[in-house]
């Protein structure tokens, strides 16, 4: 019981301790779904242990690839986690031994040279490597002009016009929709609709003889509208 | 070439592709000498056209460079018999996102999003679709009342080089609509790499209403996630975990896009087309929007909101009125959820001279009575998690999808209660083929009222548990129901029904 005590503080201070360094440790990182290291260099006989401090996201640590040197890889597959529990793996065969956290495969993948020559990364082809967004724009938010004057209706003229007929003519000074109604004795008789700015006229026919109140009113596309403008005429 | 590769990631084609992307780079520089003549103010851009805003722009994702593309509107090839028969290749493609850089895609007639389709309830349409790609490929109507044959059922596939006839009865309400690749397993590899497109059911109600349907006002927003790589094609990276997150919004193919508006009322209609993100959008410094339809169209009521929350797979269709800004404002539409100005910026308004009568109304008051489900005959708990037994799974009720299973065999013309049940750390944005439902409660508080109108997705969040009330409606046949996180959902987080007489 003793011994067995012994061996595993020896095992635990194999972890830790600075002076067996060439033991690895290889961090997932949460932050580009990423290791770390993407290639540790051991010894045979050495330990790689894979830690996951802090993460967020569901990460582990699995053997890749097919008939890895020592057949014990293949099987290797770490619980899921959040943040995941550390894995360790003894590597007693040299080879080369691939890793990955198979929930961000694409990303988080790595190698282990034990007792190999470390293969230099590949240089990769511009349709792999990441062309980041690092826009850093100022963006307003709104630079709005709302529109909250009235349009204003000027130059309002009217005369008669041939055929029971009545010509209005005035100024508006935005883009607006004018109506001009006709009224006698309280009631509407005729109205017209005019849309523009600038001078616009209107003819509004079909009036009887007699003498008729004509009012204007302005509404501009946001709605604000003018106030009336009234004068009469009389329809011969 | 295997599916899983981008497009022209293989064969013949991959030299041509190269030689783009070398061109495209060649182009950073250029771009970079354009620059700094912009510091030195030797060049001016008068008139504010697109090509100017880009030259002005420091990189490609400068944001509010580009202006909103829309997809176009297809035209039936034939309109016999009160059938409009349509016809689309799927197909690869390189599309201009990034300003001097192409971007190998998957796409609906090769361009993506793929051309609209515009329906008319009670005129139902034919969708010859045929397969150029060199895999499997299908076509899924989200959303839509579709016999099961015509549904893009993962089994159900159209082989390269082979053609199907899709056939949408469009007997429903008007609605938001939405179709895209539904082959089985890499759903999050070919929507990521551009099979979507809108599907733009109208009816007589949404025009006694007055809502806008001319395309100049009613328009189509296919919001979207990507990361790029050097020669400008997109760069994918599996998270079978949280599901892909890109560092750059587009929408409708542009990144961060600017939209002119007229001093009009606008129809926005959102879909989020992301494989797994979700969005929370505010106009300006929170001005309100008025939200009208949801996933399953108009809503009972127009709801006003100050931030809109949109799920993967939701559509959520809003009006906006421009008519009290002067010409020259710009509002900035924002996800406040973004972890980075790529990720914050959707989508920039500059109103424009233009304007004057409105033929198009505000609705106020009752849009719609939804139909009376009748009680529910069943209730079932589906517990969504994750699974490491045979590699990294997600699960619905501790299963994962079997083709040769079918999980539940409700009667036609019932309704039951499901209850999705989400103890995992992911949102889960659930969606049910063929039949819509409508949400009946969640556990994190009140239903928002413009979620109790008709919906085909709900996205179920961290810790809660949702309870939907799914009617099983109108026909018969094997359907699937799964989570619309793309990731997920290929990763196994997708159950079969069959709905029997």
């Amino acid at each position: 019981m003793k011994r067995a005590l012994a061996g595993a503080v020896l095992a635990f201070g194999a972890l830790a301790s600075p002076a067996w360094a060439e033991n690895q440790v290889v961090t997932g990182l949460d932050v580009g779904l990423k290791w770390d290291k993407e290639a540790v260099s051991i010894q045979p006989g050495e330990t790689v242990t894979w830690t996951f401090p802090g993460t967020q996201q569901a990460h582990h640590v699995a053997g890749n690839g097919s008939e890895p040197a020592d057949p014990a890889w293949a099987s290797f597959n770490s619980p899921l986690g959040v943040p995941a529990p550390d894995a360790s793996f003894t590597f007693a065969t040299p080879g080369v031994y691939r890793y990955v956290c198979t929930v961000h495969s694409s990303s988080m993948v790595g190698t282990v040279y034990v007792g190999t020559a470390v293969t230099p990364p590949a240089l990769l082809p511009p349709n792999q490597q990441p062309f980041e967004n690092q826009d850093a724009s100022p963006v307003t938010l709104e630079k709005v002009d709302e529109d909250k004057a009235k349009p204003r209706l000027t130059s309002v003229s009217v005369r008669r016009a041939s055929g029971h007929a009545v010509r209005v003519r005035f100024r508006v000074d935005e883009e607006s929709t004018v109506q001009v109604r006709l009224t006698r004795g309280g009631r509407t008789i005729k109205t017209a609709t005019v849309e523009g700015t600038g001078t616009r006229s209107v003819t509004v026919r079909g009036a009887r003889p007699g003498r008729y109140r004509v009012e204007l009113r302005a509404t501009d596309i946001a709605g604000n509208r003018s106030p009336l403008k009234r004068t009469t005429i009389t329809v011969r | 070439m295997t599916p899983q590769q981008p497009p022209f990631g293989a064969g013949s084609n991959r030299r041509d592709f190269m030689r783009n992307g070398f061109s495209s780079l060649a182009l950073v520089c250029t771009f970079a000498a354009q620059s700094s003549l912009k510091g030195a103010e030797i060049t001016r851009s008068t008139a504010p056209t697109s090509a100017g805003r880009r030259f002005k722009a420091a990189t490609p994702f400068t944001p509010f460079s580009r202006d909103l593309p829309i997809p176009p509107t297809l035209s039936p090839v034939s309109t016999r018999q009160g059938v409009d028969v349509y016809a689309m290749d799927i197909q690869e493609g390189l599309t201009e996102i990034l300003p001097g850089f192409e971007t190998p895609i998957y796409g609906y007639e090769g361009i993506y999003p793929g051309p609209t389709i515009r329906a008319r309830k009670g005129r139902p349409t034919i969708v010859r679709q045929t397969n150029k790609l060199s895999f499997d490929s299908n076509v899924h109507l989200h959303g839509g009342y579709v016999p099961s044959a015509h549904d893009g059922h993962p089994m159900d596939v159209i082989l390269p080089g082979k053609s199907f006839d899709y056939t949408y009865p469009n007997d429903q309400d008007a609605a938001y609509l939405w179709y895209h690749d539904h082959a089985h397993g890499r759903t999050a590899h070919t929507l990521y790499y551009g099979l979507v497109g809108s599907y733009l059911l109208s009816d007589d109600r949404e025009e006694e209403l007055g809502l806008p349907t001319d395309p100049e006002f009613d328009i189509p927003l296919t919001i979207a996630d990507h990361a790029f790589n050097k020669d400008g094609s997109f760069r994918y990276s599996e998270n079978v975990d949280l599901g892909f997150r890109g560092d750059t919004i587009l929408v409708n193919g542009a990144v961060s896009p600017r939209m002119a508006v007229k001093r009009r009322l606008y129809r926005l209609r959102l879909l989020n087309a992301s494989n797994a993100r979700s969005y929370t959008l505010k106009l300006g410094n929170g001005r309100t929007l008025l939200q009208v339809a949801s996933d399953g169209g108009l809503l009972e009521q127009p709801v006003l909101r100050s931030t809109v929350l949109i799920h993967p797979a939701e559509r959520i269709e809003l009006l906006v009125d421009f008519r009290g800004f002067r010409p020259g404002s710009e509002i900035v539409l924002q996800n406040i959820d973004g972890e980075s100005a790529g990720t914050r910026n959707v989508l920039r308004f500059d109103v424009e001279r233009g304007g004057g009568a409105e033929e198009f109304k505000v609705p106020r008051g009752r849009m719609r009575t939804i139909e009376k489900l009748p009680a529910p005959n069943a209730s079932r708990r589906w517990d969504l998690s994750l699974a490491t037994a045979s590699g990294v799974q997600w699960r619905i009720a501790d299963r994962g999808y079997d083709p040769e299973r079918i999980d539940v065999r409700p009667r036609l013309g019932t309704s039951e209660l499901w209850q999705w049940h989400n103890p995992s750390n992911r949102i889960h944005p659930m969606h049910l083929h063929g039949m819509l439902f409508r949400i009946v409660e969640r556990s994190s508080g009140v239903i928002h009222p413009a979620d109790r109108s008709w919906k085909d997705t709900v996205g179920v969040l961290a810790g809660e548990t949702v309870t939907v009330q799914p009617w099983f409606v109108p026909y018969t046949g094997r359907y699937v129901f799964h989570c619309h996180a793309l990731e997920h959902g290929d990763k196994a987080m997708m159950l079969q029904l069959e709905v029997e007489r």
